[in-house]
Order: C-alpha cells, then sequence, then structure tokens
C-alpha cells in the first residue's frame, strides 16, 4: 500500500516534469533532422516565392530546371519561401534571429538597410572574390567577358556578394518593361492620335472622361491609373518616370552631369505637381490609387473603365491582349512635339539581386558550384528554356518555345506556363535569353512595338547605377530617409489631390529633415562608382 | 537569550513557507509548469531589452554591441520631433475614443439583453453578436475596405437615399480614419465584451429586485439602482485592465487600415515602430520606443489601480 502510494506520487512528478520539459525543450531542438545529410548534400535556399510560379507549384524544388540541377549536381535544395507580401517581414526575422538559410537571393542594395557592405560587415553574407576562381569558373568567365557587368555588381572595395541576376545581354530589349499604356480603341472611337506631350496626354485623358468612348451611356471612365504593386504612386512615378521624366528629373534620386539631384528640390518639380494636381482636380486619375488596391485597379482595366496607365509588359499588357483588349504603349510624354524623352523606365542589365551565400552554410564550395551552374552553357539552357522537347525544341540550332508554353492548354499565360520549367520568366543568378524576351515578352506585335519603337526610345543617362555605401553613410542615410521617405509618402498624395498646394513649405521641411546631408552622400558614393573599375 | 526566544516562539517567514510547502506539496508541483513559462517565455526574453540601450547589430549579438546610453531615446523625442508627438497623439485619440465609446457598449447591451424576457430571441441575439468576435482581423479590414470603398456598398446606399452627390472616400479622409476605427470595434467586440458584464448581472441578488419591486421602482429603476451598482465593480476591474492598455493599440488593424494619406491620424507607435525597427532593421530603435511605451502603460495602470481604490474601494491589488 505504501509502495503503492509513493509510485502514484512518483509517477505525477515524472508526469509534471515531462510536461515542463515538453514546453521547454522545442525551443532547444531545432534543424537536427538532417540525418539524412549523409547520403545527398543538402543546401537551404530562401527565395521569394514568384506568383508566376504560385500559380503551379508552392515551390520552387517543383520547377523542371531545379529538378535537373538537383540531380546533375547530386545536391538536395530545401527552399524557403516566405509567404507572399511578407517578404521583408520575413527576411528581417531571418537576419535579426540568425536562423540564416545558406543561400538567399535579395535585392541586398535596396532591401537591406545598409546595402551589401553592410550584409557583409554584419556577417549575414560572405565576401566571394577567393571563392570564385576555384569554384565558380563559369561565373568567372562571364565577369571577365563582361567588364561593364562587373562594375555593376561588385561593391566600391571590388567586393563581389552575390550570384547577379542578369537581363540578358541587350539593354535596349532586356531592361524596358514597365510603362505608359493605353486604348487604342477608345482613342480611334474619339478621333485622337496617340498622345506625345504633356498637352496631348491631358487633351486625352480629358476627352476619355467626357465623352463616354466606352459606349456604356455613363459617365464612368476614369483616365489615368498605376497598375503595379506598390505602397504609394509616387514609387510608379520614380520608377517609370512617367510624365515626370518629360521635365527631365525623376521623383527621386538621380543626376545631371556628375551631380546628384533629389527631385523634389528641383525648380521643375513645381510644374510637375502643377500638371498632377490639374489632372486631379479634372477627375483624370483613377481615385482607386490613392489606396493603390491593385484588384480593383485591374478589374477596372478589365471591364473598360480606364483609358490609360503605366503598367508591366507582360504581366499587364500581355495579360489584357489575352483579353483580346485593345491596346497600344505610348512613348514617355514630353514638353515639346518632337523632342527625344530624356527619361523613361530603365534598369540595368543587373536586376539589382543576387543570391548570396550565407555565413551559416557549411559547405560554401558546394553552394558556390550550385549556383554558378546558372552561369554554364548547361544552367542556361535549363534556366531559360526549359527541357529539350518539351517546354522548347531546336530547329537549325535556333531556339523556339513549344506550344506547350505559347499556347498552354490549361490557359496558363505563357509566362506562367515557362514557370513551370525554367527561370526565365522570374529572373534569377543567371543570365536571361534574348528567345526569352523576343518570343514571351513580345509574344504580341504590340508588345514587340512597345519595347522597340516606345519605351527604349528615351535617352535614360540621369539615372544612378546601383551604389554602395560605407557603414557610417548608409547608417546617416537610413536616419535621414526614413523619416524622409514617410514624410514624401504622405505629402506626395496630398499635393496630388491638392490638399496641399505649398511645394516650398515642402521642401523647406525636407531641408530641416537634412535631406542636403543625404543628397552629399549619395554624391560621395556616385563619385566612388564613376572610379570603379 | 531574548532574541533565541522570539525565534522560537514566532517562526520566521522561511519556517513558514517551508511547512507550507510540505503541507502542500502537489499544489506546489502542479505550479511549477506555470512559473516556468512565465519564466522563460516572459522574463528571460527581459534581457533583450537592454538593446534598447545599445547601437544593436545582429553580427555583433546583444551582449557585444556597444552601449549608447539614452542615445535611441534621443533619437526619437528629438530626431524624429516631425512624428513623434503626431504618432503620441493618434495612439492617445484613437484609445480615449474607444474609451468613451467602446467601453460603455457592450455594458448598455449587456444591461439591454438582460431586459429580454423571451429567452429563445435572447440567446439568438447573443449569439449573433458574438459572431464578428470571431472573425479574423485581415477579413474584418478586408469588409471595411470593400463596404466603405468608393464604390461600395455604403456609398451606393446613401447615394440611392439622396443623402450624398458625391461618393466620399472614407478610407483615405484622415477625419474617417478614428471613427472607422473604434466604430468598427464596437461591432466585433459588443457581443463578446457583454459577456463578463451579463455574468455579473446573474449573480445579482434576485431578493434585491424584489425589495426594488416592492418599494414601486420599474423597470429603469431597477437597472439604474439595482443592476448597474451590482456590476460596478467588474465595470471597475474591466476599466483597469482596458487602462493598461492605453497607450497600445492593435497593430495588426491600424496596419492594415491605414495609407500614406491617413498617416495624419492613423499613424501610431507601433505601427511607427515596425516602420522604423523591424522594415529598417533598427532593432535598437524599436526596443527603446516600445520600452517607452510599456512604462507609460505600467506607470498608467498603477495610477489609475490607486485613484480606483479610493473612489470605489474596488481595485486589482
Amino acid at each position: 500500500m505504501d509502495w503503492f502510494k509513493s509510485s502514484k506520487k512518483v509517477l505525477s512528478l515524472i508526469v509534471v516534469i515531462a510536461f515542463t520539459l515538453s514546453l521547454v525543450i522545442p525551443a532547444f531542438v531545432s534543424s537536427s533532422s538532417t540525418a539524412y545529410a549523409k547520403s545527398t548534400p543538402t543546401l537551404t535556399y530562401f527565395v521569394r516565392l514568384d506568383p508566376k510560379v504560385a500559380t503551379s507549384y508552392n515551390s520552387y524544388s517543383s520547377i523542371a530546371a531545379y529538378q535537373l540541377l538537383q540531380k546533375k549536381l547530386g545536391v538536395k535544395i530545401v527552399f524557403k519561401h516566405p509567404p507572399v507580401g511578407g517578404e521583408t517581414d520575413q527576411f528581417n526575422l531571418m537576419v535579426a534571429s540568425r536562423q540564416l538559410t545558406d543561400i538567399i537571393e535579395w535585392n541586398w542594395i535596396d532591401n537591406y538597410p545598409g546595402g551589401p557592405v553592410k550584409a557583409m560587415l554584419d556577417k549575414v553574407i560572405i565576401r566571394l572574390n577567393d571563392y570564385i576562381p576555384k569554384y565558380a569558373p563559369n561565373l568567372n568567365k562571364f565577369l571577365q567577358q563582361h567588364p561593364d557587368i562587373k562594375k555593376l555588381i561588385v561593391t566600391d572595395d571590388g567586393d563581389i556578394y552575390g550570384f547577379p541576376a542578369l537581363r540578358g545581354n541587350n539593354p535596349k530589349i532586356a531592361c524596358v518593361y514597365y510603362g505608359p499604356q493605353i486604348r487604342n480603341d477608345w482613342l480611334k472611337k474619339l478621333g485622337l492620335k496617340e498622345p506625345e506631350t504633356v498637352d496631348d496626354w491631358y487633351k486625352v485623358l480629358k476627352a476619355f472622361v467626357t465623352k463616354d468612348p466606352n459606349g456604356n451611356g455613363k459617365k464612368d471612365e476614369r483616365g489615368f491609373s498605376i497598375l503595379r504593386n506598390a505602397s504609394n504612386p509616387r514609387y510608379a512615378f520614380d520608377y517609370s518616370s512617367f510624365l515626370v521624366g518629360a521635365w527631365g528629373i525623376k521623383t527621386d534620386f538621380f543626376q545631371v552631369n556628375g551631380k546628384v539631384k533629389y527631385g523634389p528640390l528641383e525648380p521643375q518639380y513645381k510644374q510637375f505637381i502643377a500638371t498632377l494636381q490639374k489632372w486631379w482636380k479634372d477627375g483624370l486619375i483613377d481615385p482607386d490609387i490613392l489606396t493603390m488596391n491593385q484588384k480593383v485597379i485591374r478589374a477596372n482595366v478589365q471591364n473598360d473603365v480606364i483609358g490609360a496607365w503605366i503598367g508591366l509588359l507582360s504581366g499587364d499588357m500581355g495579360f489584357f491582349l489575352n483579353l483580346k483588349k485593345d491596346i497600344i504603349a505610348t512613348k514617355f510624354p514630353v514638353l515639346k512635339k518632337g523632342e527625344y524623352p530624356l527619361l523613361g523606365q530603365a534598369e540595368f542589365l543587373f536586376s539589382r539581386t543576387s543570391a548570396a551565400i550565407t555565413t551559416a552554410c557549411k559547405n560554401v564550395p558546394l553552394a558556390m558550384k550550385v549556383l554558378d551552374w546558372g552561369y554554364s552553357k548547361e544552367g542556361y539552357e535549363a534556366f531559360n528554356y526549359g527541357v529539350l522537347g518539351k517546354s522548347y525544341v531546336k530547329k537549325d540550332g535556333k531556339v523556339y518555345y513549344t506550344d506547350e508554353i505559347l499556347k498552354n492548354p490549361q490557359g496558363l499565360s505563357a509566362a506562367e506556363a515557362l514557370a513551370k520549367y525554367a527561370r526565365a520568366s522570374i529572373s534569377g543568378p543567371f543570365a536571361q535569353a534574348d528567345e526569352y524576351y523576343y518570343q514571351i515578352q513580345m509574344m504580341y506585335p504590340q508588345q514587340k512595338d512597345a519595347v522597340v519603337n516606345k519605351w527604349s526610345q528615351v535617352k535614360n543617362d540621369r539615372i544612378l547605377p546601383p551604389l554602395s555605401f560605407t557603414d557610417d553613410e548608409s547608417k546617416r542615410l537610413a536616419n535621414i530617409m526614413n523619416t524622409v521617405n514617410t514624410y514624401y509618402d504622405e505629402m506626395f498624395l496630398r499635393l496630388m489631390t491638392g490638399k496641399a498646394t505649398n511645394v516650398d513649405a515642402f521642401v523647406k521641411t525636407l531641408k530641416q529633415m537634412k535631406i542636403d546631408e543625404a543628397i552629399k552622400i549619395y554624391q560621395q558614393a556616385y563619385d566612388r562608382w564613376k572610379k570603379r573599375k | 537569550m531574548e532574541k533565541a526566544a522570539t525565534k522560537h516562539f514566532q517562526p520566521s517567514r522561511w519556517q513558514e513557507l517551508k511547512k507550507d510547502l510540505i503541507r502542500n506539496k502537489s499544489l506546489y508541483i502542479m505550479l511549477i509548469p506555470v512559473v516556468a513559462y512565465y519564466f522563460i517565455f516572459h522574463y528571460i526574453p527581459m534581457y533583450g531589452l537592454q538593446i534598447a540601450f545599445k547601437d544593436f547589430t545582429p553580427a555583433k549579438g546583444i551582449w557585444g554591441s556597444p552601449w549608447v546610453g539614452l542615445e535611441k531615446f534621443k533619437e526619437f523625442f528629438v530626431y524624429d520631433s516631425f512624428y513623434v508627438w503626431r504618432i503620441i497623439r493618434n495612439t492617445i485619440l484613437i484609445n480615449v475614443y474607444d474609451l468613451i465609446f467602446g467601453f460603455p457598449a457592450p455594458i448598455l447591451f449587456a444591461l439591454l439583453l438582460n431586459e429580454i424576457k423571451n429567452s429563445i430571441y435572447k440567446r439568438t441575439l447573443q449569439t449573433v453578436s458574438y459572431m464578428p468576435h470571431f472573425i479574423s482581423t485581415v477579413v474584418i479590414v478586408g469588409m471595411i475596405m470593400d463596404f466603405f470603398s468608393r464604390d461600395g456598398l455604403i456609398n451606393q446606399i446613401l447615394k440611392s437615399l439622396g443623402i450624398l452627390s458625391e461618393p466620399i472616400s472614407f478610407m483615405t479622409e484622415p477625419g474617417w480614419f478614428r471613427p472607422l476605427y473604434v466604430g468598427s470595434g464596437i461591432w466585433q467586440n459588443l457581443g463578446w465584451g457583454s459577456i463578463v458584464y451579463l455574468a455579473a448581472i446573474s449573480n445579482i441578488d434576485p431578493q434585491l429586485y424584489e425589495a426594488a419591486l416592492i418599494d414601486g421602482a420599474g423597470r429603469f429603476r431597477q437597472a439604474l439602482y439595482v443592476t448597474i451598482p451590482g456590476i460596478l465593480p467588474t465595470i471597475v476591474i474591466m476599466f483597469l485592465l482596458r487602462v493598461g492598455h492605453m497607450m497600445n493599440v492593435g497593430f495588426e488593424k491600424v496596419f492594415l487600415m491605414y495609407n500614406p494619406l491617413t498617416y495624419e491620424t492613423a499613424d501610431v507607435i507601433s505601427t511607427y515602430v515596425y516602420r522604423k525597427g523591424l522594415l529598417e532593421m533598427d532593432y535598437s530603435y524599436g526596443a527603446a520606443v516600445g520600452l517607452f511605451n510599456s512604462v507609460i502603460n505600467f506607470l498608467l495602470v498603477i495610477f489609475s489601480n490607486k485613484i480606483a481604490k479610493k473612489l470605489t474601494e474596488t481595485s486589482l491589488w
């Protein structure tokens, strides 16, 4: 009886202890389930899940090109995809908690505070220079052949921190993918010509909203809208230079003859804002861009409510052309007829995203080998074209995508269908092929016209290249720009909608926020960039 | 000699505790997991608070980062003075509105429910009123955005009734942010919040009502002189708990509802800290502002508890 009693006590004690431990232990035991690591080496890989892939798969490991890579190199890649929309949060949490994956594909220039130099200082990612000659022969060869691209991807000290996502070879084709689009049928119906100058744009948009071009008898037309997932329309104007570029300025930092400038501080900025205010006051601008509710804006384009917008070449233009909408691209507006636009949308051949190897990586040579594959001939073909005979065929040495891609039986767009086999439609650590641009991005003649005759017809020498800042610079810059950007986000909308009219007061506050110091820091970084070899 | 005697006759605290430990062994054992939980998940993380006084970089870790004293607080109050008062004002105003309009709502609702005698009707009403509580914030905000958008339900109703000629963009007007925030909060928590008051009402001695009835009190007077005093302690306690969150606004809902046009009235401490601390990776700054916020909350609870104790003899401790 006594024995029974005490054993019951012991038992209850054990239960309590077990319960307590079960609360505690999971915190300490994690990622120890790599018992199979002996057979195949494993790498973890953090990368955003592109929506074009997400329509078919929930992981990049299902993409045919990656299955080929894993088989060829005898490696297992475990992809960690952050939830869509929560990429930055997830990335920052990963960095803060030091639970790094082996490889991280990220825009280190814009989306890591302080940029790649800081990321290396923070011991998040490693410097690759010493490893490249030995473990990445393909990238090494590529960079030797393309010194102009090498200049874009290194830091001021010549450090290479990642495997760059490159946009093919021809900047006139590959770097142009975002710009103004307009309803051709509306233009024809109202007897209007394609707008060329800022004044033309006003007349066309005014006619759109007053003359019922969609013919439903209601005054429901909206003139101009913006199709891009951004929190604020000012980023779309900054990104595309639409309208603001007519005055030869950008809404953010840019340079003229080697001097860095900041849009709002330029005298022309007032004219740009005045034009926007006029457009807004006369009801030419879609009110939904205030909340940037993309779903609603897109639906309104689809329902023939919106007449013109800035949008993506394949994602938006291709999508609407698929729906048999009669749309064309226009040139970037200028002030006087016949002028050659100074600024438009432009990217550099390096898309600012790089796959970097982290300090947590236990097998750097293997990670190097995996990432270098994308720059080999075999990897280039797999990432760009997918699987021979399935997603592409070769005729007379030339590559053609199959109907599986171009006229997908499941009704996927070409870019979505290709995303099942290759990464060309997503971009990543490899160089995109011209075939992708010609056959998929420019599947429709209107798209080819947009790229070749319209959007690439700009000078674009005022755009700043990817700069790198020193640790002190980036700290100071972050301090200033966080304050400035919050204020600017708010003021841009208030100025556009006419709730605030005093641009001088806006500029004065920016100066109080020490914008001049930020410009100086940009100038120093730009001067260093010019000296890069 | 004297000392020893007192020691013998008045057992020290420690001895008392020891006796109690032996007597209530099983109770103390059952307490272990709870204490462990709080210790591990609430007290140990507190050591991370020190990054509020450090220039924290993940590479150096919490211990390795250099001390900067009150630099981060200075940054908040001096360098960011463009925003600091605005976000504090917004945080407080949203809470004050919520306290004025949101706090009495469930009490009123409970009083009204109490007057309904048809039990089937009453229960149905109660169940329906609980429902919004179980909808996630994301969905709630999605509904608000749909209903209150320019072509949304509300604008269409107001237009068809002839009240409005031009639609109102509720979501982009700074003036509409607080009413929408507080109003939707009331709608969501009315039924759920009333439960505790209904429970308190059911605890009131029925004899009091009989006595009031004999004295000639109608239903309104019964509510005024019996029900409300009966649930007053509950109201005070709920009020104190609420004040403890005075400086906290649910981050999620504000974050989902606001946009740059409504920053003026909508930007609150937690959203600002999120933008600065997490998105810009300035963790020390985030921690400093968070700590400042918690200290104010802590003081608020202590003060309001003191006041409540004086006025009503009901308090948290």
